[in-house]
């Protein structure tokens, strides 16, 4: 059997055993209880909110003031009711507020508690003294706005990242990097369960007799990679369609297909996969060493792919500063800072390719290193090697015995 | 003449400033069942990963099938390993697991699949072939590993320890499995420290302590060595004077082999009438068994003799 074909084996029996139908539906469920609730809720508020208003008023002034057509402020009639009566009403509940109009400048409002109101009425009140004011100073409403209107000043970019960079694509770039990281993680979790939880059961040496060590990393990383692909391609879906909801609630709402486009998609794709190979192979080497993760020191070494999520949140404030143009090409943070570049930006395709090349040859490189670390690390237990041991094994590599020393 | 399948040349390994392999040698013969035996931490497991190329020996070479027929080199598919430090996937049903293990060894996914199923029947499993692991009890846990090992119908397959933690029932049908293994052609290293199981399959033994050779060579022929002594196990009653019997000129060595018990090994030529006339005027005998030495016996006098030569060039 050749060596492609029983590291296609090994990656099938991986992929099955963390591929589970039921946890794309629970995961699609989560995201849809979650968010049809919170669109529901929404909703709920919004109509509370549409609710009638009684608001008596009391105007000694004889200012006159109009309420827009549209308003969900009534106001109730007054005649023949004194103050003392309509506070006693707003007190029963009978009416919502009472509003005394004292002068020009001056108003008090009588309500049981804060109400949701109180902008419409104030914005009312504002209208209606601004325009008596005007008529003072006999000034039009169109030449006050006139005045006020600040000077226009017209920017034209010419390039994309100033120029795209709407919430929209904000939201969706930061989507992006936070599915990348999630996928990491879903993944290094699995590898480390695969890994120390065959050392664990005793299966590593019995499997070591029927497969190189090179053979079975690889076809870890790749069964285990591609469950994770999946799983953040479902969980993105999930939020996609969850997302989409909102169409049964605003009609108006509009899903942004435009920022999909095929050389994007392309780019993101290969960035993604690479990026996984790249920190799945790491962290099988990290994961060969330790023979109980609830004890093991080198457990922190999870939390390694929080760096260059910090750095990809970077590129969210300014895509194009030097510093990210150049972590968008190293191999350790370009499969999360170049993504989200490409959504921002305009990425120069030698910038991808580069990107590509060093991930590819970083990839090529870590799983060779996995390798070796396994092939010693998995008759290992006991004392766990320090990080120079596990240097030293990957450069020692022609002689297994020379590395047990 | 049977052709070597593996010769082993003055192989060496050391761990951290110890020698757990030192300049250590046997050949292994096509069809044979040869037995690796020792106390624990002989060197019995390093030996065998060497064997397996799991890790290489720091000197001295391992040769595979040199004059054989047989094509036999370091592919994985010709191994058959049962380790010592085993276990299998928990949580995932038995037949599946085997059958991705006859696939790793090169297998077709429906040959594995039956090859499985005529082996679960074979011990009594195949009702539970589609159950965990896990909900297994030991004993059949660990049948399911052996037929994990030798599933793929291996040319030779390392046995390391495979009695540990069968009863004896079971361990009755382990060596009536490898003597079915060999029957159909396969050579069988088996690496254990119960002599008295090995013994009754074994073609030829190597014993090994601290590293290196102590004795090898077929099993009539290491007897031959060890026939002349007689043993005799008297139960006695009271408080025996047993100290009158220990310069008897006919005797050995003498063990308390039990409470109320002694065992005396008897010199070659001896008459062992002339000793029990002795015991009988010394010690209120009740009950009296004789026998030949044992392997069990060989395997721990030569220990013994071994560990204070040693210990004696030691103080030298």
């Amino acid at each position: 059997m050749t060596q492609m074909k029983t590291t296609m084996e090994v990656a099938k029996w991986e992929f099955f055993r963390f591929f589970k139908i039921k946890d794309l539906v629970w995961t699609i469920l989560f995201f849809l209880v979650i968010s049809g609730g919170s669109l529901l809720i929404q909703h709920l508020f919004l109509k509370a909110g549409e609710k009638e208003v009684k608001l008596a008023v009391k105007n000694p002034t004889g200012i006159q003031f109009q309420l827009p057509s549209e308003s969900r402020i009534q106001l109730t009639k007054t005649e023949g009711k004194s103050i003392e009566t309509l506070k006693t009403e707003v007190r029963d509940k009978k009416i919502d507020g009472l509003l005394i109009i004292n002068s020009i400048d001056e108003a008090q409002l009588f309500v049981l508690k804060k109400p949701g109101w109180k902008e419409n009425i104030e914005k009312v009140l504002n209208n209606t003294r601004m325009e008596a004011k005007l008529k003072i100073v006999k000034l039009s409403q169109e030449e006050l706005i006139n005045i006020l209107t600040p000077f226009k000043l017209d920017i034209e970019y010419f390039t994309k990242s100033e120029t795209r960079s709407t919430t929209t694509e904000m939201v969706f770039a930061g989507l992006l990097i936070v599915l990348m990281i999630m996928g990491v993680f879903i993944g290094n979790s699995y590898l480390f369960i695969g890994i120390t939880g065959e050392k664990q059961l005793q299966i590593t040496e019995q499997v070591i007799s029927a497969v190189s060590p090179q053979v079975w990393i690889d076809g870890k990383i790749l069964g285990i990679s591609l469950v994770s692909i999946i799983k953040i391609l479902w969980i993105g879906i999930s939020i996609f369609i969850s997302y989409s909801l909102k169409i049964f609630f605003r009609p108006s709402f509009h899903i942004p297909f435009e920022l999909i486009h095929p050389m994007v998609l392309f780019q993101f794709i290969v960035l993604v996969i690479l990026g996984f190979f790249f920190w799945l192979s790491f962290f099988a080497a990290i994961a060969s060493t330790i023979n109980d993760p609830n004890t093991s020191a080198k457990s922190g070494f999870m939390l390694f792919p929080v760096l260059p999520l910090i750095f990809a949140f970077l590129v969210l404030k300014d895509p194009d500063t030097v510093l990210l143009k150049i972590l968008g090409i190293l191999p350790l943070t370009s499969s999360t800072v170049l993504p989200a570049r490409i959504a921002l930006s305009e990425v120069a395709i030698w910038e991808f390719l580069v990107a590509v090349l060093l991930l590819c040859l970083s990839v090529w490189m870590m799983r060779k290193a996995a390798g070796k670390i396994f092939q010693v690390g998995m008759l290992m237990y006991g004392k766990e090697p320090k990080l120079s041991e596990m240097i030293k094994w990957v450069r020692k590599s022609k002689t297994i015995s020379n590395m047990m020393e | 003449m049977t052709k070597k399948l593996v010769e082993v040349n003055s192989i060496s390994k050391e761990f951290k400033n110890v020698r757990a392999v030192n300049n250590f040698s046997f050949d292994i013969f096509e069809g044979e069942i040869f037995a690796l035996l020792g106390p624990n931490g002989a060197g019995k497991t390093t030996t065998v990963r060497m064997l397996l190329g799991i890790i290489n020996p720091d000197s001295g070479i391992i040769k595979y099938n040199m004059n054989s027929s047989t094509n036999v080199n370091l592919e994985f598919t010709n191994f058959g390993y049962l380790p010592e430090d085993r276990g299998l996937y928990k949580d995932i049903p038995v037949l599946k697991t085997l059958t991705y293990f006859g696939l790793l060894k090169g297998m077709k996914k429906q040959d594995a699949k039956n090859t499985a199923l005529t082996w679960l029947e074979k011990l009594g499993l195949k009702e539970r072939s589609r159950d965990k692991l896990e909900t297994l009890s030991k004993g059949n846990q660990q049948k399911v590993q052996f037929i994990a090992s030798i599933l793929h119908r291996p040319v030779f397959a390392i046995m390391d320890e495979p009695f540990l933690g069968l009863d004896p029932v079971n361990q009755d049908l382990l060596l009536n499995l490898l003597l079915d293994l060999k029957k159909n052609g396969t050579t069988v290293l088996l690496s254990s420290h119960q002599m008295q199981l090995v013994e009754r399959v074994a073609d030829r033994i190597i014993l090994m302590s601290e590293g290196h050779e102590v004795i090898s060579g077929s099993l009539e022929s290491i007897r031959k060595g060890f026939d002349s002594l007689n043993k005799i196990t008297l139960s006695v009653s009271g408080d025996p004077p047993i100290d009158k019997l220990e310069k008897h000129p006919a005797l050995k060595r003498m063990i308390k082999s039990a409470k109320d018990q002694y065992t005396f090994f008897i010199k070659e030529g001896e008459l062992l009438s002339n000793f029990l006339v002795s015991a009988g005027e010394h010690l209120n005998i009740t009950h009296i068994n004789s026998e030949k030495t044992s392997s069990h016996d060989i395997f721990i006098q030569t220990l013994k003799s071994k560990t204070s030569t040693i210990n004696r060039e030691k103080q030298l």
